[in-house]
């Protein structure tokens, strides 16, 4: 077996290639390090700008801390329940809908589609959806947080080229032996879609996880209350002495707090559960954002 | 298979149906308008929960409240506190869609008219009559809100709160120069005659200690950046007696005298001349005007920055300077001469801009009623004092004298955890507060806040501070202000009798003129030298002339102009 040889040009440019992504993984990774060794360091001997490579007097109990918090173990149910519940419910009509879109018998499917596509890019803002959300009664309830996310565009645009992307052969077998149009989405369609509907998952999940303002401005029972909301309230009490110089607010003795070792153990802990299944994940999610650059 | 996916869907729809059902049990039906007393004489309490959005300060959480004060207030009250925290962009969809909480504190006088025009807010005219400690304490403040926040119906809608009707030395969250009494002494303890005495002292500083202990390069004067006007303004306002106001003009507190962009009088002018100044000396923090607040404080703490003008700020750094042996930030003074007629005393008879109360008008007669007790209690000397300091009985109590005074269990126990007051409660619920923090009791003489007065002060003095009042001969530190003769007073009437509402051209030309204004003054500071500083400075004023800049000026000189006479004739 001969070895081919690099000519040195070409070496050069490996090198360089080599240099430049280990520059652009340093970038992307230092900073979730930096909050990472952050939030294990002791808040008494550690400042922003204190902190460099290596934690600080090594210690978990921020996250002690942070988990001892009131609320938070009702509030990552909550979290979880609407992330679970939402990105099914997201992935059932979504997929339903997109399968429908595709079947030439439906009268004005373009309409529908682009109707569809169209909200995307333009909304109504941020009042008249507080009014719709309050007129469907969905203020102060769960289903606030899995109604109006019910069908994605964005999703429906990955999952609907998808589906076209099958031999219509496939639909057209089933149809003769006698199958249905939900037994043809069910049975035949969606195992088929699987990759893509992986790719939904993951964007849905990742979306749900991280919303809260629908919980901020809709949501006022404790009971009800996101994980990434609660945390924000506890972010945002460590700041306040600061902003309420501002608007005339109370002042007390801050000489208790450490905003900055709990504002990074804070992401850690938001970020962490999606961080652990994001690796799991990865190859659904680039395969759905190939589908949507290619073929959207 | 098929089963268990109908199963699911028929568990999660259950659900869902459970969760939709249980949303509007806690509706009240509209008041009746029909004014009942709030309690007669030995009636029990009702017990209600009212929802209340406030702003929370950093102790307290969302929900049902159950610390010390919360409940001597339900005691007193009847009311269960369930609160929910300040959001501008919440508050700004309640004021839209009208959907207010039982009670809701308003932040923008500005939001009021729609909220009346909408029938949100309820009227509390007559309602009033039972909550007797906010005519008897804050008058001024019912003819205020009846005049200019009932969008011209003349009835009461709006109850302004931290009123504070009398001048009283403002005690709580001072501005000055801190530097640090130990630096100060090092320095050479040089008296401050002027602003370049002032950068004289703070050159010296930074030349003592250039780097921190960790050897990270000081600066002795530094800034921030996101705080808009307010960022361009601090450093000097107090001494120099002046307050500023839309349009980056500001006004001379002792007498009134307006001063535009195009007068050297003029705070913000005043201001970037200090700041160019200690440019030029090398002194200034090159990231002053690209930083946020939190990184010029994380810088404050590390030691990275010198002086600073808020005592709130230093509050907890101070805390950490004693426990390492090292003395605290304290305010060195301007000469007490004519030319610092400083800040010393304030007064809000009208409250603050920022605490509106308002009452929701789908509240019903019992919910009305708990309400007006609740507003009777936090108007109250009682309550307020109870508010800051904890709940009578268990902190403070009232003497043979009739004087407040901390119980000697408490002042024991803060001895020992400088924490303890906290623990009781005390200054959670500032954001409901009706009185002002630093305000005094039926005494006249004594803050009914019990920790600012100098009983309390002169036992809990450190040794850099008893070093500071010795050097100056004053028994606490604030007696440095007060005895100054050279003093004016902060009228926070005339902000508020400033328009909230501008026409149209006049609100456009405004925020460009102040955008505009923000951009350059870093560039102006940063100026490489006086020639340089003097170009651009006519160039900004050239440019503020293409900017509409006269017609606006003129309707603010005209809009303080009026708050003044008006000020004068509300007051009579």
């Amino acid at each position: 077996m001969t070895k081919k040889k690099i000519s040195g040009r070409e070496m050069l440019f490996q090198i360089c290639m080599i240099i430049l992504f280990v520059v652009l993984f340093i970038i992307c990774f230092y900073p979730f390090y930096y909050i990472f060794i952050a939030s294990i360091s002791n808040p008494q001997s550690v400042t922003s700008t204190s902190i460099r490579f290596l934690p600080i007097q090594p210690t978990l109990s921020n996250f002690r801390k942070v988990l001892e918090l009131n609320g938070i173990w009702r509030s990552f149910i909550v979290s979880l329940a609407r992330t679970v519940i939402g990105t099914m419910v997201t992935l059932l009509f979504t997929s339903m809908l997109a399968f429908t879109l595709t079947q030439k018998e439906l009268p004005c499917r373009k309409f529908f589609y682009r109707f569809a596509v169209v909200s995307m890019y333009i909304n109504a803002g941020l009042i008249p959806w507080y009014l719709t959300m309050r007129s469907l009664h969905l203020k102060d309830s769960f289903l606030v947080y899995i109604l109006p996310t019910a069908l994605s565009a964005y999703c429906l645009v990955l999952v609907k080229t998808y589906i076209e992307s099958i031999p219509t052969a496939l639909e057209e077998s089933a149809r003769i032996d006698g199958a249905g149009y939900f037994s043809i989405y069910w049975k035949i369609i969606l195992p088929v879609c699987m990759p893509i509907l992986a790719a939904v998952i993951v964007f849905t999940a990742v979306g749900q996880w991280n919303s809260w303002t629908d919980n901020l401005l809709l949501v006022d029972d404790n009971n009800l209350r996101t994980l990434q909301l609660t945390l924000l309230e506890y972010l945002n009490r460590a700041n306040n002495i600061a902003s309420q110089a501002r608007t005339g607010g109370a002042v007390v003795d801050g000489s208790n707090i450490t905003p900055f070792t709990l504002r990074m153990t804070i992401t850690m802990v938001v970020t962490l559960p999606i961080l652990i299944v994001y690796p799991f994940m990865q190859k659904y999610f680039i395969k759905g954002i190939m589908i949507g650059a290619v073929k959207g | 298979m098929k089963r268990k996916v109908i199963a699911i869907v028929l568990v999660v729809a259950m659900i869902m149906s459970l969760t939709a059902c249980r949303s509007s049990s806690n509706q009240s039906k509209g008041s009746s308008g029909n004014v009942a007393p709030t309690t007669s004489e030995g009636e029990e309490l009702e017990d209600v929960t009212l929802n209340v959005f406030m702003d929370l300060g950093s102790t307290l959480s969302s929900g049902i409240q159950s610390d010390p004060v919360a409940e001597y207030i339900k005691e007193k009250t009847g009311v269960t506190l369930n609160l929910e925290g300040f959001d501008n962009q919440k508050e700004s969809v309640m004021v839209a869609s009208g959907d207010l909480y039982d009670v809701t504190i308003i932040d923008q006088p500005a939001y009021i008219p729609p909220l009346i025009s909408s029938g949100s807010v309820a009227d509390l005219s007559d309602w009033i009559q039972y909550a007797p400690n906010v005519t008897e304490s804050s008058q001024a403040s019912l003819k205020y809100s009846k005049e200019f926040l009932s969008d011209e119906s003349g009835k009461l809608f709006v109850l302004p709160m931290r009123t504070k009707a009398e001048a009283v030395p403002s005690a709580r969250d001072m501005d000055g120069n801190f530097v640090r009494w130990d630096h100060y002494v090092e320095a050479g303890s040089p008296a401050i005659n002027s602003i370049d005495d002032l950068l004289d002292l703070l050159e010296t500083i930074q030349k003592n200690h250039p780097e921190t202990d960790s050897g990270q390069k000081t600066y002795a004067v530094s800034q921030w950046s996101d705080w808009g006007r307010g960022s361009f303004e601090s450093q000097l306002s107090k001494y120099l007696g002046k307050t500023g106001i839309p349009l980056f003009s500001s006004y001379d507190t002792d007498d009134l005298e307006y001063h535009d962009l195009f007068d050297d009088e003029n705070l913000y002018l005043a201001y970037a001349k200090y700041m160019f100044n200690a440019n030029q000396r090398g002194i200034l923090d090159p990231e002053a005007f690209i930083q946020r607040h939190e990184d010029y404080n994380a810088k404050l703490q590390d030691g990275r920055v010198l002086s600073t003008m808020y005592q709130w700020e230093i509050n907890g750094i101070n805390n950490e300077l004693v426990n390492s042996g090292k003395a605290g930030f304290v305010d060195i003074p301007f000469a007490d001469t004519k030319e610092y007629p400083a800040k010393i005393k304030c007064v809000a008879p009208f409250g603050y801009r920022q605490r509106l109360l308002v009452v929701s008008s789908k509240c019903d007669d019992k919910k009305m009623r708990a309400i007006m007790r609740l507003i009777d209690f936090v108007y109250s000397e009682k309550g307020a004092r109870t508010i800051v300091n904890g709940p009578e009985g268990i902190t403070w109590e009232i003497d043979d004298k009739g004087v407040a005074n901390f119980t000697e269990e408490t002042l024991k126990a803060q001895r020992a955890d400088p924490t303890y007051l906290s623990t009781q409660g005390a200054k959670y619920y500032q954001g409901i507060i009706g009185l002002d923090y630093d305000l005094y009791d039926s005494t006249g003489k004594r803050f009914y806040d019990l920790t600012l007065n100098s009983d309390y002060i002169k036992d809990a003095l450190n040794d850099y501070e008893k070093e500071y009042c010795k050097f100056y001969g004053i028994d606490v530190p604030l007696d440095v202000m007060t005895e100054r003769k050279n003093q004016s007073v902060d009228n926070r009437a005339y902000e508020m009798l400033m328009p909230s509402e501008h026409p149209t051209d006049i609100s456009r030309s405004t925020t460009s003129i102040e955008a505009y204004m923000e951009q350059q003054l870093p560039g102006l500071i940063m100026s490489k030298n006086q020639e340089e500083y003097d170009v651009k400075l006519a160039e900004i004023r050239e440019k503020l002339k293409s900017m509409d800049y006269d017609t606006t000026n003129a309707y603010y000189r005209e809009a303080f102009k009026n708050a003044v006479v008006t000020y004068d004739k509300l007051m009579k």
